[in-house]
């Protein structure tokens, strides 16, 4: 297997270039899921036999679940691989994706406490499921807080690196809470292996799914190219780029 | 029309949850492509201010 293109990356012109072609192939297709996805949620997808429809939620707060879980994922990498091999680019990933991440935890904290209420009759409990989220969103803003505190680059990144990196132990955490502890959230519904819920409810979760992954990475993409300009702004490339 | 509007009268609940979503993907699209163009109008105003001082050199 050839890692050229793992390499190729870690220039900060063939990033910023890369990230611009691809937003567009990214943020399309993820505009027509999201909408395809909303139709079969909302209007396609029978009411559910004990919440009724109260459980359609489900179709913004898993995947902002999902995505609040991927983007952690994606900067705890990248800050790993920014402080092993220090790339630039890599940090600049992390940097990029927490802003993200951070948005996505607060609208999973707040539909699953809109959720919540009908359904448990209270907007918050102190359940494994909803901790373990809120530590994650405290561990976006203590990220980004952190790269805020200093000034000089080069320490931001390894600072915030670390707290990347051992905040990813949160992340099977929030997963396997429902698993590991008595919890009031439910349990998993998608990949059990078992049949938890039928296509035609199944079909636009997971079209959602699709739909919000796509387009954390067209936003990713956009925030990167800021990120790398911002970060290159006394390279000769970015001269060029500009004057372009 | 109403009775999809009402949510099985879990609309309080349900059309919040969905406000609250699009709000944050429409707001996270508009602070990327801010950002975006901040950071291109900065590297613009830097090769302007350059070009200046070559100029005021020669």
């Amino acid at each position: 297997m050839t890692w050229t293109w793992f390499h190729r990356l870690a220039s900060p012109p063939y990033l910023y270039r890369t990230a611009g072609r691809l937003t567009p192939w990214f943020a399309w297709p993820a505009a027509l899921l999201i909408v395809a996805g909303l139709i079969g949620g909302l209007w396609l997808a029978p009411p559910d036999f004990q919440q009724g429809d109260a459980y359609r939620i489900i179709y913004v707060h898993a995947p902002s679940a999902w995505l609040s879980l991927m983007m952690y994922g994606v900067m705890g990498i990248a800050g790993g691989i920014g402080l092993i091999w220090r790339m630039k680019a890599a940090h600049a990933v992390a940097a990029s994706a927490a802003p993200i991440g951070a948005s996505f935890a607060l609208v999973t904290l707040v539909t699953g406490s809109l959720w919540g209420k009908p359904m448990w009759g209270t907007y918050w409990a102190w359940d494994p499921r909803l901790t373990s989220e809120l530590f994650l969103f405290l561990l976006y803003l203590g990220y980004m807080g952190l790269r805020a505190a200093f000034e000089d680059l080069q320490r931001a990144d390894r600072a915030s690196a670390v707290l990347a990196v051992v905040g990813l132990v949160d992340v099977p955490i929030v997963h396997y809470s429902v698993v590991w502890w008595n919890s009031l959230h439910q349990g998993a519904l998608v990949f059990t292996g078992r049949r938890a819920m039928p296509p035609s409810m199944l079909i636009p979760l997971m079209v959602m799914f699709l739909g919000f992954t796509l387009y954390s990475v067209a936003v990713l993409c956009m925030r990167l190219r800021a990120e790398v300009l911002n970060r290159e702004r006394t390279a000769r490339w970015v001269r060029e780029e500009v004057a372009a | 029309m109403m009775k999809f509007l009402w949510m099985g009268g879990y609309y309080p609940f349900v059309w919040p949850s969905y406000a609250v979503t699009f709000a944050v993907i429409g707001l996270n699209i508009y602070w990327a492509k801010r950002l975006l163009a901040r950071a291109r109008r900065a590297a613009q105003r830097r090769v302007e201010i350059q070009l200046e001082m070559q100029e005021e050199a020669t």
